[in-house]
């Protein structure tokens, strides 16, 4: 079965850039340097350049015209500092720093993201040549990759692949997109470095076949038919939902990444941006009510940080920001696992937010 | 399109106060049923009069308080069952009315309520008719005679949760899916048992339907518990040991209602003492192979 569904071009594109190399009217080809460190998605024409409402950027508006591609030039065995550059180049989102160990993020939210199991599935020899061009570049002599437990097929599939990655299952909780947590658990204080699958991805076809980033694996949940999409980097969400079937009745909530520490969203004509990999359309906006903390503690034994997020909620509830500081407001992660939990359906991460940004301000 | 736009997460587990409860009071059926079984109709008649005079009470207090009406919630019917379970089946009427109404005024509203509660309701109700009422609280007619299961069907029962102590397994499943915690029920058993053992106290004096009443229904009442981890095993353990010093110079019904609400007291300070320790390890959830 096909893991992962090809987005088909989309008609416009609007892609974030800090300082454009183009002008409107300019034509641009896929994969054409458009920015700093962003690239054409599609072949066309721009239109349009505009600031963005919140940002400090510009838009940039492409029409697409016929999909022409430019052949893509691969460096041949690249030095480590050879690599930082062509990731540089190529726009891929990540920090190079030196360590000894170099960890994937391999697990998923379930079962509303699944994109990294849908690439370990599709490309699992390209996310080990990432893997492997990472090791190089930071000097790493262990490469490990984290799995949900909950999918030995993606563990068999890469175990097959590789002799000298370390595959390590992990217990399958929505906490485990803390990659601190990670980090510490395996590095056990010797120098590591976090990044994903889909990163590991881009970063092989930057390196090995010469392609800047200008697509992205998409979970898409909540449409006619859920599925992941390979999207390209500056379609609207709107169209990758038309990808999917479109919706399926009027939608309440439209959500960017995990259903736990995800962004809801103003509109559906958001773009798609490097570092999006899920999109949830929600059609029944209601949480349940709030009702008083009833001490359950249920909260208390599903933080992994072993915070009192109760005490938290109250306190930041009450204005006692003091008392937050001291139960260690600033080592709340913001998973929501806390509020996922909690019967009284008290927005905690939203309390504790709030609390973190009257302390931020104090100081 | 009008969108949402709120704070995550933006999923939310299936379960609120009313599961919580009302699955509680499904798990109190069965020993119920099997009370009514062994006691005949006065065991219903208690059993109702509690349930039908939490909901009025909580009904008229907050009707006048201009409050939100909560009956539905669940949490006042418990607290009658509770107490219902924890009456002789001979009592006169007017005693569980009573019971309940200080359950409700005194242990329940008049600390604002549920989430607010410092003692266990139920057993404040029960503390004050025992300190009133003494005599009318123990069971004083001979009970029926009959062939008997030990622990299933005890006709020689006095209260009407010692009728089916196994009749409470209902407990497997709230603790399954953590309505209850299971932290103070282990450390409760097991420090009983520790200290039986030491004492040479006969176990099966102690292991009555109240016993389990208190172990899994009361003393895992959330507002009136630690809320920290370890505080919650501490509970547990002090409940157990508390038990024993009672019943070696009171009787054991007693016993387990004023240890559950001697360490309510001290929940608060427990709580305080046992704020999570900043430096643990965050091992447990990664699993090596
Ligand atoms: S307080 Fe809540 S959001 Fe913060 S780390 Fe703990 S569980 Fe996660
Ligand atoms: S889960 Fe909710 S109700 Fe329970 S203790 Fe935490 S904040 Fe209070």
């Amino acid at each position: 079965m096909k893991q992962i569904a090809v987005m088909k071009v989309p008609e416009r594109v609007v892609i974030p850039v800090t300082e454009p190399l183009v002008a409107i009217g300019d034509t641009v080809n896929v994969g054409q340097k458009i920015g700093e460190s962003e690239h054409s998605s599609v072949s066309g024409e721009v239109v349009e350049i505009s600031k963005l409402p919140n940002k400090n950027a510009l838009s940039l508006v492409i029409k697409t015209s016929e999909d022409v591609s430019i052949e893509f030039q691969p460096k041949e065995n690249p030095s480590p500092e050879a690599i930082k550059q062509i990731l540089k180049e190529a726009g891929i989102p990540i920090e190079l720093i030196p360590s000894e160990i170099v960890i994937l993020n391999g697990t998923d939210e379930k079962p509303y993201v699944t994109a990294n199991h849908a690439l370990m599935l599709e490309y699992p020899d390209e996310i080990l040549g990432g893997l492997k061009i990472l090791m190089k570049a930071t000097g790493a002599s262990r490469g490990v990759i984290v799995i949900c437990d909950s999918d030995p097929d993606v563990i068999k599939v890469m175990k097959a692949s590789t002799k000298d990655i370390e595959i390590i299952p992990s217990k399958t909780t929505y906490v485990q997109c803390t990659e601190d947590l990670m980090k510490n658990a395996i590095a056990k204080g010797s120098k590591a470095m976090v990044s994903n699958i889909g990163i590991a991805k881009a970063v092989y076809d930057a390196v090995s076949l010469g392609k800047p980033l200008i697509e992205t694996v998409v979970t898409v949940t909540g449409a006619k038919e859920s599925q992941n999409v390979l999207a390209r980097i500056g379609a609207s969400l709107r169209s990758l939902i038309e990808t999917c079937g479109g919706y399926s009745g009027e939608p309440t909530k439209i959500v960017i990444n995990g259903p736990m520490s995800g962004t809801a969203q103003y509109t559906d004509e958001v773009p798609v941006t490097k570092g999006v990999y899920g999109v949830l359309v929600q059609y029944d906006g209601a949480m349940g009510e709030i009702r008083p903390c009833i001490d359950c503690a249920r909260c208390v034994d599903v933080c992994p940080k072993d915070l009192l997020p109760n005490v938290l909620a109250i306190s930041a509830d009450n204005a006692r920001f003091d008392v937050c500081v001291t139960y260690r407001l600033k080592d709340c992660v913001e998973c929501g696992s806390c509020a996922y939990v909690c019967p009284s359906k008290i927005p905690i991460v939203q309390l504790i937010k709030y609390a973190k940004a009257e302390v931020e301000k104090k100081e | 399109m009008k969108l949402i736009v709120s704070a995550p997460p933006h999923i939310k587990e299936d379960i609120s106060i009313e599961k919580i409860m009302w699955s509680t009071v499904i798990a109190l059926l069965p020993v119920t049923l099997m009370a009514v079984y062994v006691f005949g109709l006065s065991a219903l008649y208690i059993v109702l009069i509690c349930v039908l005079t939490a909901v009025l009470v909580e009904l008229i207090l907050q009707k006048m308080s201009n409050k939100r009406i909560t009956i539905k919630d669940g949490n006042a019917v418990l607290i009658g069952l509770l107490l219902a379970l924890l009456f002789p089946p001979n009592v006169p009427l007017w005693i569980p009315i009573i019971g309940v109404i200080i359950a409700m005024v005194f242990g329940k509203h008049a600390f604002g309520g549920l989430g607010h509660t410092i003692f266990n309701p139920s057993l404040v109700g029960v503390a004050f008719l025992m300190i009133s009422w003494p005599a009318l609280m123990t069971f004083a007619s001979t009970p029926r005679f009959g062939a008997s299961l030990p622990y299933i069907l005890e006709y020689g029962a006095t209260r009407l949760a010692d009728a089916s102590p196994l009749a409470m397994i209902g407990a497997l499943y709230l603790l399954y899916k953590r309505y209850i915690d299971w932290r103070i029920p282990l450390s409760f058993i097991v420090t009983l048992a520790l200290f039986a053992l030491l004492l040479r106290i006969d176990l099966s004096s102690i292991f009555t339907g109240v016993l389990i009443l208190g172990v899994f229904f009361l003393a895992t009442d959330h507002s009136t518990t630690p809320v920290t981890k370890i505080g919650r095993f501490i509970f547990g353990a002090g409940c157990g040991a508390l038990i024993i010093i009672y019943g070696q110079f009171g009787n054991y019904f007693e016993g387990i209602c004023y240890s559950i609400l001697l360490m309510n007291c001290f929940t608060a300070l427990i709580d305080l003492y046992t704020v999570p320790n900043p430096s643990r390890r965050y091992m447990s959830w990664l699993k090596k192979n």
